[in-house]
């Protein structure tokens, strides 16, 4: 007799999902899927305002990575306005963009990860937890805490505030860079260089321990999706799209961002609210691809930076050229940071850093525009159409999580049919299923660690719905 | 014979926070706005926060006292209570209370987590303070019953009319704290 097994709610999710996993008559798991069962509605609640509202609406979308948002969008509406923001304004919102990379970084690995990385994925939850790092581990605590206050701190003075900040607009940046704060971000570098480092150092002492998940956790063969500049390194920012398959060879390279519905499509599912992207030359649903910052790193040649280029052939040397398992997103989006901060030095060091204009200024000189940046989890796409009024006819955003979407189900099939056997729902099952989808580190992560205790509940049905098992804490 | 307890300066940090976008939610964040112009908090460092987050205990560690500033829906919209929070190990770096001096203790059992990482409560807070930099202050939660949280960016009339309470009490915290620490703490020789 075939049962489902259902995990609902996959613990404090940016939104809500849960996790279904069909057993057959066996008991082997024959399917699982991530369902995200929250509805948000940007695409639709958006139509109908003026285009330059779009930035701060979009980002509201996320209180984790509102400066990805505000900078795809901010894009979007630059394309409508026909400008290029001028190149401090540009470096600017790099710089901001950056700043979110590490702190948005820092929170999946140092929060959300390292309790399951320092104490096991079946330690005592009551010690699996950020207190029990402190304890444990009181320097890897301070740099987590260290490293997103900073790139906090960063987004801050550029911007105007940590969450939902006003400072990038269509055009470019609200206001240049004052000395002062260029010296005082500055300060911070040595220190979070320092603090990435040393993770990054005990990551790589520790990572043997981890083969079995390695092996497990979404560990597939499929394409990886990112933004590269004209050098081939990454870019979080500008650049070109680059996809790789497996083996690393290029389906596609130099690919204006703004044509990506020519090469990605979307599929709806009747069971999640989280549209599937696919890659169109292989169809749906075998068209899987990843992005973020695994994907970064396979797909780009180096990034481009010292320090991080140093890691970066470390890594290729331990996991491969292109990297297949989902759990080395953990030791790429370290590397991500070293190579954010690094980048964020390498801006405010330049020459005209401080130049005073930073703003390119028009009006509405196109009907449709996109952007495309990388956000802490991967490439994002804002889409809109606009009437001669600038008024918002059409959106469509493409957000990492949903590129990621099938990989993340294939990673909980996966992991489900490796730790699942016959009836019992077992909590090493729980709470690999769980750990998996924090290796993507989806804009539902934050929900995905319990700091202690996972609020969760699973249960083995019948066909008929009878409840054969259930489990819940 | 004990050394003499060193003078310990009275840092005091007032964190109003809540969701601004959610009509009362944001009651903490509208107050530490109002706070932050207050003359009687002059030598007080006033935040306004979307959320407690982690990287605020380094912040903490360095105060005496932490007042809190948030919403209640357990209490009458424009209600506004004074509560002390559990011990997180106590006191601030001025007391005997660093790690491995004999008064020293862990953080209460409710400082533990069961929140997540998405909410860091107060307790949480503490306890990180005490456990990462040796020291969590005096902690203190003043909290206003709230009536609406959708969306919306003022306040309801009967709790935007508690706001002047909410400072009232903030600074008669302020002020007995200051008198406190200056009776407690003798100069060095």
């Amino acid at each position: 007799m075939s049962r489902t097994i259902v995990i609902d709610p996959v613990t404090r999710i940016e939104g809500h999902s849960k996790i279904t996993i069909q057993l057959d008559d066996r008991g082997e798991v024959v399917d699982a899927q991530f369902h995200v069962t929250q509805f948000r509605g940007f695409e639709r609640i958006t139509q109908g305002r003026p285009v330059h509202e779009m930035p701060a609406l979009m980002a509201r979308i996320c209180g984790i990575c509102p400066v990805s948002h505000l900078v795809a969008s901010a894009k979007a509406v630059d394309d409508i306005m026909a400008v290029e923001p001028t190149p401090t304004g540009a470096d600017l919102r790099r710089v901001i963009n950056l700043g979110q990379i590490v702190q948005s970084n820092a929170l999946s690995f140092f929060h959300l990860s390292s309790p399951d990385l320092l104490f096991g994925f079946d330690a005592d939850p009551a010690v699996r937890n950020i207190i029990g790092v402190a304890r444990h581990s009181p320097q890897l605590a301070k740099d987590g805490i260290g490293l997103r206050k900073w790139g906090q701190q960063i987004i801050e003075w550029v911007a105007g505030k940590r969450i939902h900040p006003e400072g990038i607009v269509p055009g470019g940046v609200a206001w240049p860079l004052t000395a002062e704060v260029r010296d005082r971000i500055l300060a911070g570098v040595p220190e979070a260089i320092a603090a990435v480092e040393r993770a990054i150092a005990w990551y790589k002492s520790d990572m043997l321990r981890w083969e079995e998940e390695a092996a497990t956790f979404g560990n597939f063969r499929s394409a990886f999706m990112g933004l590269v500049d004209h050098y081939g390194h990454v870019d979080h920012y500008g650049g070109w799209l680059r996809v790789v398959d497996a083996d690393g060879k290029i389906l596609a390279d130099r690919v204006e961002p703004k044509l990506f519905n020519d090469y990605i499509g979307e599929a709806v599912e009747p069971w999640s609210y989280l549209k599937s992207t696919y890659w169109k030359a292989m169809g749906y649903p075998d068209g899987i691809y990843r992005v973020g910052p695994l994907a970064r790193l396979n797909v780009a040649d180096r990034t481009g930076t010292p320090r991080a280029d140093e890691e970066l052939e470390k890594f290729r040397w331990r996991v491969g050229r292109v990297a297949g398992s989902s759990f080395h997103y953990h030791y790429a989006r370290l590397i991500d940071t070293l190579h954010a901060i690094e980048k964020i030095e390498e801006l405010l060091r330049g020459p005209d850093i401080l130049d005073k204009h930073v703003r390119s200024f028009a009006g509405i000189n196109r009907n449709e525009g996109i952007g495309v940046s990388e956000a802490p989890r991967g490439t994002l796409m804002h889409h809109y159409k606009v009437d001669d009024d600038g008024i918002v006819q059409w959106v469509n955003l493409v957000i990492a999580t949903g590129h990621n979407n099938m990989a993340m189900n294939r990673a909980v099939l996966q992991v489900a049919r490796h730790h699942v056997k016959g009836e019992t729902i077992t909590e090493p099952m729980l709470n690999r299923v769980e750990a998996v989808i924090r290796c993507y580190d989806p804009c539902l992560s934050c929900s995905t660690h319990a700091l202690g205790q996972m609020a969760l509940r699973i249960q083995l049905l019948a066909p008929n719905g009878k409840v054969l098992d259930e489990l819940a804490r | 014979m004990t050394s003499p307890r060193p003078r310990c300066p009275t840092r005091v940090l007032v964190i109003g926070y809540g969701n601004a976008l959610r009509t009362d939610d944001g009651v903490g964040w509208h107050a530490a706005r109002l706070l932050a112009g207050d003359p009687r908090l002059a030598d007080v460092v006033v935040v306004a926060e979307h959320q407690l987050a982690p990287e605020l205990a380094f912040d903490l560690s360095l105060a005496s006292l932490v007042v809190l500033l948030d919403a209640s829906t357990e209490t009458p919209a424009g209600t506004v209570t004074v509560r002390p929070l559990a011990a997180a190990g106590g006191g601030s770096a001025c007391a005997d209370n660093r790690p491995g001096s004999p008064g020293a203790s862990r953080p209460s059992p409710g400082a533990t987590p069961g929140a997540s990482s998405h909410h860091v409560g107060p307790e949480l807070l503490l306890a990180l303070a005490l456990e990462l930099y040796g020291s969590a202050p005096e902690a203190v939660v003043v909290s206003v019953g709230i009536a609406e949280m959708g969306p919306g960016e003022a306040l309801t009339p009967r709790v935007a009319a508690a706001l002047p309470a909410v400072a009232d009490a903030v600074a008669r915290l302020v002020a007995e704290h200051e008198a406190q620490m200056a009776g407690e703490a003798p100069e060095l020789a």
